[in-house]
């Protein structure tokens, strides 16, 4: 069954109880694509835009010099029918190379090389070199190309707005993906850049892992196997949502839709690595019913199979209500796993704001709720990552300086990554638990 | 409601973290007060017990509700929806209190009111919070706000008190209460939120 795709929407509980209240039921829609068959051809060929940031303070921590390392990794692993631009932006955007030029291996080194060397200024217009490439990225769109932005960058650019305009204006042709690197960048807008456009945010805490990060987003594009994925759900009547989170492979919120007449709802998961879930986990409101077995939703995931059209799947989502306490008391792990990394993600955010605000005691309680979170899901990088959070925090109390930001970024980072459960624990949850 | 054990905030049934402090609700802080009271009342209640506009959707339904066993125990209000039996809590009440919508909204909407605290107000999609009685689509021009009013049931008592909204909140049409001093309030008050105009209902339970 290479290629295969396979769509599912669980609930945390098959038997809710039937009770006098309305009560909140989670439901995760999950697609997972299979790998690529054997016979299924080769890769999908890339257009790629590269938006590199020259302002000054990249001359700090050899950061520069990790980026030119990391194009060249660039440049040697291309396919010869992927089309690439690279532009480099400060006060102005000036484009290195071209995918005329892409594939004169030799000439782009040499011209990476000498980064330092163009005559742009030192500031930071992020939007001028994302519109050059985005310019660059057009003329070579192709429904059998991987279209995708990768901007990096170490500060705050002047036109923040300019930037989240040219992304909603373009996220239907492309994706973007954003790497910020050291402290000063807003990781708020990179953040908001790639969700809005199903790429990826990254950050860089130190220079030396920018080729690496070059590499991954270049794996992740090779391995994709499903484009333009959309999970659309439609509520029965009474059914209300209260939350909606994307649960992996990255973990933020969705907003809360307003349901108009039709009770539809659909969400945009964007092009799907192979094995990789794309997942929206949504907390809904139930209203009480009298025993018996409801559909609560309809679901269907439609997507593109290169090379095969578009295709799409359909299920449903039932509860049975019941009075039976000992029924109702039963949740599906795999449903809470993701449940409690959306919540853990979520503390940590509320953190972070009621330490905007100056309440340093409540910050420490929801962080240390977090951890013990982190610490029940056996997540040891998430929870050093939030213990050393809470030791910063403890002893700056506004997370002000290098050394605290770069924790929060660290902190922020590891607990939106979902953490992907091995196989083995993936079964083991799949059997209902009781709790 | 789940009470949560940490900061005793109460948190909607099958929430899996308090949305107060972010603590894991565990299994042992609900089954503490409900375990005693099997909860809405079994299949012998007439069906008028949906309480929440389940009556129009059948669309969404598997199997249609046990239609109620016609010429069974005769309702004593047969038209209006009796609120649901007030279910669970250890401390059972004495009566169940509903507010009505009678004037500006959808009339004739009801909202059960628990013991405990509820708030009167719209549905915030930025933090998430619903509460209990949620006029989100009673209030077009937004006149109420998310956290409107409080209403409390304590020993016996039901009190309403104005939390800080923009638009003030009126019993009986009197002057505009006075923000964080609870009211007490009897069965067949009027309270104002808005344009909104809600009927307090209480039934004794026999």
């Amino acid at each position: 069954m290479a290629g295969a795709l396979t769509f599912e929407a669980l609930a945390s509980r098959s038997y809710v109880l039937s009770s006098a209240e309305n009560f909140v039921l989670y439901v995760l829609f999950e697609a997972i694509s299979g790998a690529r068959g054997a016979g299924a051809g080769g890769r999908t060929p890339l257009n790629l835009g590269v938006v590199l940031d020259r302002s000054g303070s990249m001359y700090d921590e050899r950061r520069l010099e990790f980026v030119v390392e990391a194009v060249k990794f660039l440049v040697d692993n291309l396919a010869p029918d992927d089309k690439v631009t690279i532009v480099a932006f400060a006060d102005k955007a000036q484009v290195i190379a071209s995918p005329d030029t892409i594939h004169d291996k030799a000439s782009v080194k040499r011209a990476i090389d000498e980064i330092d060397l163009l005559e742009i200024g030192g500031g930071t217009q992020m939007a001028l070199g994302m519109r050059a490439a985005i310019d660059e990225v057009k003329k070579n769109l192709a429904p059998d190309r991987l279209n995708r932005v990768l901007v990096l960058t170490d500060g705050q650019t002047y036109e923040e707005i300019a930037c989240v305009d040219l992304v909603n204006q373009n996220r239907g042709q492309m994706s973007f993906s954003a790497m910020g690197v050291g402290v000063e960048f807003n990781e708020k807008l990179l953040m908001r850049i790639a969700q809005d456009s199903n790429g990826k945010y990254h950050f860089i805490g130190n220079a030396a892992e920018i080729p690496g990060i070059f590499d991954d987003e270049l794996q992740g594009l090779r391995a994709i196997t499903a484009r333009n994925g959309r999970i659309e759900v439609t509520l029965a009547q009474g059914v209300q949502i209260r939350e909606a989170f994307r649960a992996s492979p990255d973990i933020y919120a969705l907003g809360t839709p307003l349901l108009t007449d039709d009770r539809k709802v659909a969400y945009s998961v964007g092009d799907l690595e192979a094995n990789l879930p794309a997942s929206v986990l949504l907390t809904l409101v139930l209203p009480p019913r009298k025993p018996g077995l409801v559909r609560i939703a309809q679901s269907a995931f439609h997507y593109e199979e290169p090379g095969a059209g578009e295709k799409s799947i359909e299920t449903e989502v039932t509860v049975e209500y019941t009075l039976d306490r000992a029924l109702a008391s039963k949740a599906n792990g795999r449903v809470m796993n993701l449940v409690d990394q959306v919540s853990i993600a979520k503390l940590q955010a509320k953190a972070e704001e009621e330490l905007k605000l100056g309440n340093v005691d409540r910050a420490t309680r929801l962080l240390g709720n977090a951890i013990q979170g982190t610490q029940r899901l056996g997540n040891a990088k998430a929870t050093q990552a939030l213990s050393g959070l809470m030791d910063e925090i403890k002893k700056t109390q506004t997370l002000q300086g290098k050394a605290a930001k770069t924790t929060l970024l660290q902190a922020q980072a590891v607990v939106r990554k979902t953490q992907m459960l091995d196989p083995a624990a993936l079964d083991a949850l799949r059997d209902e638990k009781s709790e | 409601m789940i009470k949560c054990g940490e900061c005793g905030y109460e948190n909607m049934d099958g929430l899996d973290y308090c949305d107060g402090c972010g603590a894991k609700i565990t299994a042992a802080a609900s089954a503490g007060d409900g375990a005693a009271a099997p909860a809405a009342e079994p299949s012998a209640q007439p069906a008028a017990a949906e309480p929440v506009a389940a009556s129009e959707a059948p669309t969404g339904e598997i199997k249609p509700p046990e239609p109620a066993p016609e010429g069974a125990p005769p309702a004593p209000e047969p038209s209006a929806g009796a609120p649901p039996a007030a279910a669970a809590a250890a401390s059972v009440p004495r009566f169940k209190a509903k507010f009505e919508v009678v004037r500006g909204g959808r009339k004739g909407q009801e909202f059960p009111i628990e013991d405990g605290n509820s708030f009167i107000g719209r549905w915030d999609p930025e933090t998430g919070s619903f509460p209990e009685v949620d006029l989100e689509q009673d209030d077009p021009e937004a006149k109420i706000s998310r956290k409107h009013a409080l209403v409390r049931i304590e020993n016996g008592k039901i009190t309403v008190e104005d939390i800080g909204s923009l638009n003030g909140t009126y019993v009986n049409r009197q002057p505009r209460l006075q923000p964080g001093t609870p009211v007490e309030i009897k069965s067949g008050d009027e309270i104002i939120i808005g344009k909104t105009f809600l009927k307090l209902v209480v039934e004794p339970i026999s």
